[in-house]
């Protein structure tokens, strides 16, 4: 009965996320809030959601990676979203250098290697997007990435985590949300792509939520969904449903949903 | 003669190949759609899983999508043994008629 429930539950969601892929299509066509680095090659919107009620602010990012396509598709349909209360600051494309070249790196190497803690970030690029950061002061911020396989089992990748920063309850609902996505969206007979929380972010590195973590003492997350064996569709979906469900404990939820 | 028959229908036979499917059909598709997974994957997935896993610790440079090329091959020899297996009980019971 469970595991119909799971599978009915999972197929819907699916299904519903097939919809919303094709309606997140045209997002290319809203219109961002405002441009961060107008007139240059780095370009690229912001979108800013704003609630009926006060409320949090959650800060979403994708696309830091050019090459990571679920974390840029995935960040796009939740700019589209209108929420209910709260603010929702989205930067779908952070890298629009590396995305049009479909690659990790942009301009001037790894964007996720920019952001020291306890200092200003390294690159032009860096700063805009940490002036971002700043400019709305999230309560909590979440980068999407995609990995190339899964955390422990293929080396170098670290797919299906959650990392949290050492911030807040960011711990606690991180393990909260990869049981719900494990109950709910990864079917039970993919028992290696069940999503794991990993190990506490301190800014220790110079990447975007370290640095919300060292420098802000926020939560934030880095969301890793592995390409190993998943569509691009259902890589968009699943990344999709950890952010919604992150944001959810964060008191952000898209309107009309529950 | 017959024993080259036989040795043809051993590893080319028609139940080698239902058996191949069976293994690696539902693996495909749902790689090739997630939404097409169902349990009958799971030994393909897992022996993919583990084997790649295998596989990126021996040869981190390799894209883990080479790893289908084992999988492919080692679930011929699997389909085999499974044929082979399944043609013996077969026989076992017609033996008992």
């Amino acid at each position: 009965m469970r595991r119909r429930s799971l599978l009915s539950k999972t197929g819907a969601l699916l299904a519903g996320g097939m919809a919303m892929s094709v309606a997140g299509s045209g997002r290319e066509s809203l219109d961002p809030s405002y441009r961060i680095l107008p007139d240059t090659k780095y370009e690229t919107g912001v979108f800013v959601r704003e609630g009926t009620s006060d409320g949090p602010t959650a800060m979403v990012v994708g696309g830091i990676h050019g090459d990571e396509q679920c974390g840029y598709r995935a960040a796009s349909e939740i700019a589209g979203w209108q929420v209910g209360r709260g603010k929702l600051v989205v930067l779908p494309k952070a890298n629009r250098v590396a995305i049009r070249r479909d690659r990790r790196e942009g301009a001037h190497g790894d964007l996720n290697r920019q952001f020291p803690t306890g200092e200003k970030p390294e690159t032009r690029l860096a700063r805009a997007i940490w002036g971002v950061v700043e400019r709305h002061n999230p309560d909590v911020v979440l980068d999407l990435h995609r990995s190339v396989g899964i955390y422990g089992y293929h080396e170098s990748s670290v797919g299906q985590m959650i990392w949290p920063t050492d911030a807040g309850n960011a711990s606690e609902y991180a393990k909260r949300t990869a049981e719900e996505l494990n109950g709910n969206v990864v079917p039970w007979y993919m028992p290696f792509h069940e999503y794991r929380r990993g190990g506490e972010l301190d800014g220790s590195r110079p990447m975007l939520v370290h640095k919300v973590a060292g420098d802000l003492d926020r939560p934030g997350y880095i969301v890793e969904t592995t390409e190993f064996f998943l569509d691009a569709d259902t890589r968009v979906q699943w990344e999709k449903a950890v952010a919604t469900d992150l944001l959810s404990r964060h008191g952000i939820e898209q309107r009309g949903n529950r | 003669m017959s024993g080259a028959v036989n040795v043809r229908r051993l590893f080319l036979g028609r139940s080698v190949w239902v058996w191949y499917l069976l293994l690696v059909g539902p693996v495909a598709l749902g790689a090739f759609d997630t939404r097409l997974m169902t349990p009958l994957a799971l030994p393909g997935y897992v022996a993919l899983t583990i084997g790649s896993a295998f596989g990126s610790y021996l040869f981190p440079t390799l894209e883990l999508w080479v790893f289908w090329g084992p999988l492919l091959v080692g679930a011929y020899f699997v389909s085999v043994a499974l044929a082979a297996a399944s043609h013996a009980v077969r026989e076992t019971f017609v033996a008992f008629k």
